[in-house]
């Protein structure tokens, strides 16, 4: 099989669980679809010649590689946004400058349609997680990663993986209720 | 250190979690990874005919062999004009496109079998 039949089908598996890993972590369609975008291009252009037991993890990891990026983004956009409320008119009235404010903030509609819309309790739950405890809980109990794939897709060590994953299933079982196993 | 039965709790609350959990996406949603994945993979593609120059050569000595023993078989027929390179760069456009085709063909066997 031709390296770009097996790139087809590994994208072909993965992509949906990509995307809605990267929806629930941003909130937010339009980013999540740049994250998957830029992840599979990223692979298929540096990574493609690697050994395709390799890519899974690799694609993993660029995924949350490019979450993390969007993070940082609008951790930036936050501190220019509160620079520039900080500035008032002559009246002493803050400035408007919300428009200056990209991408969605957790109390902005687009995301809480996200969060509200979800059909489910668990697409709430997991968003409610702490990245970190979110992304050790995906990529090992959906994704089916091993510890140390995950460790390699988290930049951390398998003890780190083991915590994130331990204290993410205990917030579940809070968050989710009694009713739940 | 965890105990066996607490263990067996974690994995079945993120059994019951994940069992819950959709991969299905939106029609827009889906029309855009599929044009990402082709992107991608037409990229991969690309890359491997650069990485395999021997196959240019390879396969204009092919055509060069069958020109021959056309032209030696039948002494009177006109020697047929030599591909040229834009000609080349077509055909190897069209064969690339046929994999692509092959290959959407392919998602939509494995769509229906899923």
């Amino acid at each position: 099989m031709s390296a770009a039949t097996e790139m087809n089908r590994f994208l072909m598996d993965v992509e949906n669980r990509a995307f809605r890993m990267a929806e629930l972590a941003v909130g937010n369609r339009d980013d999540a679809m740049d994250i998957v975008q830029d992840t599979m291009l990223t692979l298929a252009r540096k990574y493609a010649k690697r050994p395709t037991t390799e890519w899974r993890p690799l694609f993993f990891r660029i995924l949350q590689n490019r979450i993390t990026d969007c993070y940082r983004r609008r951790a930036s956009s936050n501190r220019l946004f509160s620079f520039f409320s900080s500035f008032r008119n002559e009246e002493g009235e803050v400035l408007d400058v919300a428009a200056l404010q990209p991408g969605p903030a957790a109390d902005e509609p687009e995301h809480r349609t996200v969060i509200d819309g979800a059909s489910d309790e668990v697409d709430r739950a997991l968003a409610e997680l702490p990245p970190r405890q979110r992304q050790a809980f995906l990529l090992r109990s959906w994704e089916g990663l091993s510890v140390a794939e995950t460790a390699a897709a988290m930049k951390c060590s398998e003890g780190s993986v083991k915590t994130h994953y331990s204290r993410a299933v205990g917030r579940l079982r809070e968050a989710l209720g009694a009713h739940w196993p | 250190m965890i105990d066996k039965t607490q263990q067996d709790n974690d994995d079945a609350l993120a059994k019951a979690v994940v069992d819950r959990l959709s991969t299905d996406v939106d029609p827009e949603i889906a029309a855009r990874l599929r044009a990402v994945r082709q992107e991608a993979v037409y990229l991969v593609d690309s890359a491997q005919r650069k990485r395999a120059p021997w196959l240019a050569p390879a396969g204009g000595l092919v055509a060069a062999s069958v020109v021959a023993v056309v032209l030696l078989r039948e002494p009177g027929m006109q020697p047929m004009p030599a591909l040229d390179e834009a000609e080349m760069a077509a055909a190897a456009e069209l064969e690339l496109l046929e994999e692509l085709e092959m290959l959407a063909w392919l998602d939509e066997e494995m769509l229906d079998a899923g």
